[in-house]
């Protein structure tokens, strides 16, 4: 399948049905992510409850600690 | 002609040099600075519009002239806009209790601070806070600190955990969140709360703050549309590098200058 990863094209081996899915494709803890899918923030609370197609645009950014 | 001495419109000067507002105003004036510039030659004549301000060393002004006086370095343009202005401070440990105090110094009109924290030793290698805060709300600390260098900012004080649901009612009518916390999960919940619950405020974030790496490898990337994200988002505090005030004050104060800049007008 085909997605838009942080401004990147990228082919993917398999299919992915949801953000989560995307999330561990790409090995990003979920409670470490922020997510917007074209555009919109998703609920983190719903990663796996958000349905990816083919052609989306998904912004991830991964946290790391210390403030 | 119009011109403003120490804050207050005079609207019958009648275009006179420096040297003369100065003998009328503030005689025997150590500091002169006009339009934010200190002044060096007095004989110069004043311009419609001149923001002008007379000074001597040592003495507290008049509590009327003390804001103007505080931001006579800074455009008046600039400080009038960021008068003008709310800003939300996401937990006020490392980063907020720095971002605040720049944002404060700035004279930004209302500054609405969260943290559910009190200050404790651990804390002030890097956070501004004294040994007579101990034991104190965080937010409390803040209030009084501010309160010792610029009385003209309103800060709201929240002692509260800012969760993904509260976060667009705690910071509602801020312009802009500056997200300030400690702990990777918290910092990915409270921005996508605020950009879920607050469709038209901007997000200054960080992440990668952590060890003695190189303090130029703090950037500012803008993220999606209204985050901003500080740091070099790999130095994470989890992996034990340490927090040091030098480091986690460079991102603080890259925080705090994006929030400047957007609040200014500028266009990133």
């Amino acid at each position: 399948m085909k997605l838009r990863v942080n401004g990147q094209e990228h082919i993917l081996d398999k299919q992915l049905a949801n953000v989560g899915q995307v999330l561990d494709y790409f090995s990003v803890p979920w409670v470490r992510a922020a997510v917007e899918l074209n555009e919109d923030v998703v609920d983190p609370g719903l990663f796996d409850k958000t349905p990816v197609t083919d052609g989306d645009q998904i912004e991830i950014v991964s946290f790391v600690g210390g403030g | 002609m119009n011109v403003y001495i120490n804050g207050v419109q005079h609207t019958d000067v009648d275009s006179p040099t420096i040297a003369h507002l100065q003998q009328q105003y503030c005689p025997g004036a150590d500091v002169t600075i006009v339009n934010c510039l200190i002044a060096t030659d007095l004989t110069s004549s004043v311009s419609e519009g001149d923001h002008l301000h007379f000074l001597k060393k040592g003495v507290l002004p008049e509590h009327g002239e003390l804001e103007s006086l505080i931001f006579s370095r800074q455009p008046y343009a600039i400080t009038r806009r960021l008068k003008a202005a709310c800003v939300g401070i996401a937990g006020a440990g490392g980063l907020g209790s720095v971002v605040a105090e720049n944002l404060a110094r700035s004279g930004v009109g209302k500054l609405v601070v969260a943290d559910f924290d009190i200050v404790e030793p651990s804390n002030l290698n890097r956070q501004r806070y004294n040994l007579a805060h101990l034991g104190m709300p965080k937010v409390q600390a803040l209030v009084d600190t501010i309160r010792g260098y610029n009385p003209y900012v309103s800060v709201v004080a929240l002692q509260e955990r800012i969760t993904f649901k509260n976060s667009g009612t705690l910071f509602q009518g801020c312009d802009i969140v500056a997200e300030c916390l400690d702990n990777a999960a918290d910092k990915a919940l409270i921005v996508s709360g605020i950009l879920k619950h607050m469709p038209l405020t901007k997000i200054v974030a960080a992440s990668g703050i952590a060890g003695i790496g190189d303090g130029a490898a703090i950037v500012v990337r803008k993220i999606f549309n209204r985050l901003y994200l500080v740091g070099d988002s790999v130095s994470d505090a989890d992996d034990g590098a340490g927090l040091f005030a030098s480091r986690v004050g460079i991102a603080a104060s890259q925080q705090s200058h994006v929030i400047i800049r957007l609040l200014a007008g500028e266009d990133i």
